[in-house]
């Protein structure tokens, strides 16, 4: 079962103030029993004159990271931060997503936001992150998740969109093999009607390598939704995914 | 769970006398289906049987098969002329609904067009092809049809193929959706249920297969579904009974489950179910 949420993060502070409530809540997100960490503080980042460009790793699960950082040095206003999802050390993933319209130096104490949803089970993990302008998951500028196998083996896919399902997965620890994920359900249901079957497929050179656990693969819906399917409630974290939620 | 037949095809006499042979296997394949003899016109109907069938050089003389829901399938010797007398290698194959064609084989525009006729004969050292009016090497086709209570395909392979799963030309199948209505499709390939439109008793709301399981399975593995699904645009349209969808299989094999339930491959990502062996 799972846990889903969206926040809006809002601040009308200098961007210490801003990315602190990021970073905070980031870490503080109880994605059913993990957490994620952070290789850095923003002390370190922020105060710590020799740091020109503050950089942070957000550990998902391991060698699966989303890293933050200021796309300049911090003597140069900019109007965003650059996201990039990193997994077994290699950049799979890039994009730059404003927290502002206007280019903001580090000192400037204005309004900066940005959307964060999250949908997690016990193995698995999705985030989305949006610029300021954006109020739904399927408009946000990166993307990133973990999932895990029937083996228990983690995989990672990013993108710069919130579209998961056509990403590349990567196998932690695994070099070099990549893996899609197989749409079983290529199609929407008649009306009022979901199909659905209570695995993914993830393929690599035509042929099923491994199948996930507590993530659905069904027909035809709208990505970003609670879906009701007696006798239980679904989030949609793609077109043709869901997780149960609690 | 049905049975799979393949009946071989085989005159070393005239024409007519093959002709007459594949008349009474097409319109013995199942109670409904009847015959008419078309004039190279289209229209003309010249009788009901191969004594109406007339070879003019250059010109079409058509055997339909009436095959249900106005559905046809349509053989057609086109003889030209030859040194010194009539010949043809074999039949244009067409499948039709009423007059629009759906499957063509030989000649015609259409949408589903592939040169090359159903062939009954090869050429000689010459160049020349089977005369119809002489014997010769015999006149060879292979016809196969799986039919259970709710799935019926037949598949014909020209002189020169072993079996149907080798080189079949011509295929063409009726099955029944979940709601109990017959769905058609026809392709010039052999596996047809996954290259060809399907299409309902008037011949609208075509629709096509949408294999679930676009992939091998796990090594010795095989997944597989009791349904398939079908879609028109992006929207599922309906879902059939008895074709089972599957993970990769190989047009044409028997596949046996370990509880000794057998399937036949009637395309990459479909199968049938097998009457047990006796």
């Amino acid at each position: 079962m799972a846990i889903a949420g969206k926040n809006v993060i809002n601040t009308s502070t200098n961007e210490r103030g801003f990315i602190s409530a990021v970073y905070d809540y980031i870490l503080a997100l109880n994605l059913n029993g993990s957490t994620i960490s952070c290789d850095t503080t923003i002390a370190d980042q922020f105060d710590d004159t020799s740091v020109d460009i503050p950089t942070f790793n957000f550990t998902i699960t391991p060698n699966i990271v989303l890293q933050m950082v200021r796309p300049s040095a911090k003597t140069t206003s900019v109007t965003g931060y650059t996201f990039n999802v990193i997994i077994n050390d290699e950049q799979k993933a890039t994009a730059s997503v404003a927290f502002s319209d206007t280019a903001r130096a580090l000192t400037d104490e204005v309004e900066r936001k940005w959307l964060i949803s999250y949908v997690a089970s016990a193995l698995n993990t999705f985030l989305w992150f949006g610029e300021y302008d954006v109020t739904v998951i399927t408009d946000a500028g990166i993307a990133i998740c973990s999932i895990a196998d029937t083996n228990n083996y983690r995989y990672g896919a990013g993108n710069n969109s919130s579209d998961l399902e056509s990403a590349t997965y990567f196998r932690s620890g695994e070099s070099g093999v990549e893996y899609t994920l197989a749409n079983l359900f290529n199609y929407a249901a008649a009306p009022g009607y979901i199909e659905y079957i209570t695995h993914l497929s993830f393929i690599n050179a035509g042929q099923e390598q491994f199948r996930t656990e507590e993530i659905v693969n069904c027909s035809e819906i709208s990505q970003g939704r609670s879906v009701a399917i007696q006798p239980g409630n679904y989030f949609s974290v793609g077109s043709h995914t869901l997780i149960a939620l609690d | 769970m049905g049975n799979l037949t393949s009946t071989l095809i085989s005159s070393p006499s005239t024409e007519k006398a093959f002709l007459t042979l594949v008349y009474n296997y097409m319109i013995s394949l199942y109670d409904e289906i009847t015959c008419d003899v078309i004039d190279d016109d289209g229209e003309t109907v010249l009788g009901h049987d191969v004594d109406s069938f007339i070879w003019t050089s250059g010109k079409n003389c058509n055997m339909d098969f009436y095959l249900g829901d106005n559905f046809k399938i349509r053989f057609q010797s086109s003889p030209v002329t030859g040194q010194s007398h009539l010949r043809s290698s074999g039949y244009n194959v067409f499948f039709m609904h009423n007059d629009s064609i759906i499957m063509s084989r030989g000649s015609g525009s259409t949408r589903y067009y592939n040169s090359g006729c159903l062939s009954f004969g090869k050429q000689d050292v010459n160049g020349d092809v089977v005369s119809f009016e002489y014997p010769n090497d015999p006149r060879k086709l292979l016809f196969t049809k799986y039919v259970d209570d709710n799935v019926f395909i037949f598949w014909a392979t020209p002189y020169d193929g072993d079996s149907f799963k080798e080189s079949s030309t011509v295929s063409f199948m009726k099955f029944k959706d979940t709601n109990n209505n017959w769905r058609w499709v026809s392709h010039a390939s052999p596996n047809s249920i996954e290259n060809g439109y399907v299409y309902d008793s008037a011949f609208i709301n075509s629709a096509l297969k949408s294999p679930m399981f676009s992939f091998e399975a796990r090594t010795g593995y095989l997944d597989f579904i009791s349904h398939s699904s079908f879609v028109s645009g992006s929207t599922k349209a309906f879902t059939s009974t008895d074709i089972y969808d599957c993970t990769t299989v190989n047009f044409g094999d028997t596949l046996s489950l370990k509880d000794g339930a057998n399937f036949l491959a009637i395309g990459a990502h479909s199968m049938v179910r097998l009457d047990e062996e006796d």
